[in-house]
């Protein structure tokens, strides 16, 4: 005997409603948080950046300026200088030096000795102490251990016979930038490092071995196959860590308050001056707009290259 | 199910808090005080809030502490949201601008209800306090600078104690022995809060300059030349190019940095500045007793700042008569028992024996005169210091000369009056 198929049931027109909003109801939450604490007030910082305000006035309503607090800004020739602080030596230069530190460390890190050894966990957390560091306490550890006079920097090099006087490293003009710049570098290397170490794990033994076989010699088989397959891990790191550099206001300002005179002074730190110093949140408001402009132009380019590439 | 005596105890005794909790909470009081020195110096006023604890179990007060360089944002934030401490610390100069806003209480009704201690004319400094006749803050501490020094130092080098600039310049050359004792030190960083501010205006006002002043009623203007301000800059860096300062200063930014209080007590710095606080807190850990004496003479008269604290009510408290209460605890002479600070009240600082050691600070107390003509003005006091501390960093780390950086400071200044004014 066989059975005829039947039709399902007719769906109640609620049923078919809820089906429909079941997706929408699900993601509400997360897009309720999403709104309540970053698009909101995201949406507030520019609507203030188009007010004058002072932070006194903070409960008011300022007065609407248009975009006079942006013609400002960007007339302003310390705006220039910040800008190039804050895209060569704060943020290229340490994303760089992450890039390539990093690349070379997970390389060493991922040697088969380590595995041999079962030493791997051991030079895992040890990569990961500067991370787990709060920023500022790195700070003032490397403040300390740069300083002129009672600073172990200087003592080992006076020790070493290579100087004769302390330098006071974040003092001078010469010499700040770079002091900075091993202070963020230290604390921000160990993400590039575990990431880029989690993806060799993740390349396939065979991969290599098969190359081997073909005649492929280390060299080879680390620029033909290993960088191509780390190429997309290398994309996101590269992106994370440029916006986060390009923001980040703590290392400068813990470290130089952007001085000496305006010699450090980036993007971040002259928002907080204007904001909270001269009061001015409107203003201040607008330097963390052309902020987040810039990136969102980075952020366009990069995803346009990676794409076009695909 | 049965009610046994036991049961109807327990009954009864639930019942009992129940209704006695709300009762209690009602009756009891609880403010918050924030202050922000630091807490390394506040184990005084600690006390004395434990004392009034104590003594008033109806209003219990918790201190909070705040790093000072937040305090000021932080307040401007919370008020207008309905929130922040009932009772606040504040410099002298906050208290207009915060006034001005609505972020104080006004203390007219609660002065006349119950006067702090021995009147309200009693205070210093009072005009700091006061926007359109109205009262807003009281003074509680008042504080100056004095030079400090270590004696034996001096004595040994056969100098003798600096009395106008030009001899603090030779007298630091000559006590900048090369071991690591250097003659002068002081806080060169750039920060926005940078001590450099201070003894930029003792120079600057002791020599017949002040940065803004009011030339006729309504009419401010920027009165230091450049010639004036470039000679104050060159004056400070000299110390650093005659190697009488390290230039690892160029980055100290607070008096109270270790680099101070603990290169006089060891003998690294033979000289610096500092107010009263700060001076014991180096005395305590000085290998070597400490003096203080004048802040040096300039071509016109001797000058330093009249500073100090005052002490605020949240609009948004729901108890004020219990933070006036409070407030006029900590104006009392009672509380400076314990509260390691120079009272704002004549009659409180007269009752007052200072050591031999701080008569720098009582000395220069009469000379001492307030911002008042800088809160005044149409720019922002923070957004002064702001410029000053950068700029004289500029020259201090070569940066820019003493001609270019006073340039920046002139024309900054002229475009901030002109967005005061607007």
């Amino acid at each position: 005997m066989s059975v005829l198929p039947t039709s399902a049931p007719a769906e109640e027109p609620a049923q078919v409603l809820g089906k429909k909003l079941e997706p929408y109801l699900l993601v509400l939450p997360a897009m309720l948080i999403l709104a309540f604490f970053f698009a909101g007030p995201a949406v507030y910082n520019i609507a203030l950046a188009f007010q004058e305000l002072s932070l006194f006035d903070l409960g008011r309503e300022g007065t609407w300026v248009g975009f006079d607090n942006f013609a400002e800004v960007l007339t302003d020739p310390s705006t220039g200088q910040s800008l190039i602080n804050t895209t060569l030596w704060l943020t290229i230069v340490t994303v760089v030096l992450r890039l390539i530190l990093g690349l070379g460390l997970a390389l060493l890190l991922n040697a088969s000795v380590f595995s041999r050894w079962k030493l791997g966990w051991l030079v895992r957390s040890l990569i990961l102490i500067p991370w787990v560091t709060p920023p500022v306490v790195a700070v003032a550890a490397w403040k300390w251990l740069l300083d002129a006079r009672y600073g172990v920097v200087n003592q080992a090099l006076m020790g070493l016979g290579l100087i004769e006087q302390g330098i006071p490293f974040l003092a001078r003009t010469s010499t700040v930038w770079g002091a900075i710049e091993t202070m963020l570098v230290w604390r921000e290397l160990p993400f590039v490092v575990i990431t880029i170490l989690a993806a060799l794990q993740s390349i396939p033994s065979e991969l290599r071995e098969a190359a081997r076989i073909d005649g492929a010699n280390e060299f080879q088989i680390q620029t033909r196959i290993v960088l191509p397959l780390l190429k997309p891990v290398l994309a996101v790191i590269t992106l994370l860590t440029t916006i986060w550099t390009f923001n980040n206001f703590v290392y400068v300002w813990l470290a130089t308050r952007g001085g000496p005179g305006d010699y450090t002074q980036v993007l971040a730190t002259q928002m907080y001056t204007t904001s909270f110093v001269d009061y001015r949140m409107g203003a201040g408001a607008a330097v963390g707009v052309v902020m987040s402009l810039i990136m969102f132009a980075f952020a366009l380019i990069y995803f346009f290259v990676i794409f076009r590439e695909k | 199910m049965k009610m046994t005596p036991w049961r109807h105890a327990a009954l009864m005794t639930t019942c009992l808090v129940a209704l006695a909790t709300p009762a209690y909470a009602q009756d009891q009081v609880s403010l918050v005080f924030r202050q922000f020195d630091p807490p390394t110096e506040t184990a005084g006023l600690q006390e004395a809030i434990n004392a009034w604890n104590a003594s008033n179990p109806n209003i219990q007060v918790r201190m909070e502490t705040m790093a000072g360089g937040d305090t000021l944002a932080q307040l401007a934030r919370e008020v207008p949201a309905g929130a922040g401490p009932d009772i606040q610390h504040m410099a002298f100069v906050w208290t207009r601008d915060l006034a001005r806003s609505n972020l104080l209480l006004e203390l007219g009704p609660l002065i006349e209800a119950e006067a702090p201690g021995a009147g309200i004319d009693d205070f210093l400094a009072l005009e700091l306090a006061t926007l359109d006749d109205k009262i807003y803050g009281m003074p509680w501490s008042a504080d100056t600078f004095a030079m400090a020094y270590r004696p034996d130092l001096l004595e040994a080098a056969g100098v003798a104690l600096p009395d106008t600039w030009e001899e603090l310049a030779t007298a630091a050359e000559a006590l900048s022995v090369g071991n690591g004792q250097f003659g002068l030190c002081f806080p060169a960083g750039s920060s926005p809060d940078s001590g450099m501010w201070t003894l930029v205006n003792y120079y600057l006002w002791s020599n017949g300059a002040t940065l803004v002043d009011e030339t006729s009623p309504g009419t401010w203007e920027v009165v230091a030349t450049a010639e004036d301000i470039a000679g104050a800059m060159t004056y400070f860096n000299n110390f650093f190019a005659s190697g009488s300062a390290p230039e690892s200063l160029i980055t100290v930014n607070s008096w109270g940095d270790p680099e101070l209080i603990g290169g006089l007590g060891r003998g690294d710095c033979a000289i610096t500045f500092f107010p009263p606080q700060t001076f014991r807190a180096a005395q305590a850990q000085s290998e070597m007793p400490l003096l203080t004496g004048l802040i040096p003479a300039g071509s016109e008269k001797r000058i330093s700042h009249l500073g100090g604290r005052a002490l605020g009510i949240n609009p948004n408290t729901k108890h004020p008569e219990e933070a006036w209460a409070f407030v006029r605890y900590l104006l009392s002479p009672e509380t400076f028992k314990t509260y390691n600070q120079y009272p704002a009240q004549n009659s409180v600082l007269d009752a007052l024996d200072f050591p031999e050691n701080e008569q720098g600070f009582v000395q220069m107390l009469p000379l001492a005169q307030t911002f008042e003509r800088y809160i005044s003005s149409p720019i922002a006091v923070s957004s002064m210091t702001g410029l000053i501390n950068r700029e004289f960093g500029a020259v201090f780390s070569g940066q820019r000369s003493p001609e270019e950086a006073s340039q920046v400071v002139l024309d900054e200044l002229q475009t901030l009056l002109q967005r005061g004014k607007s």
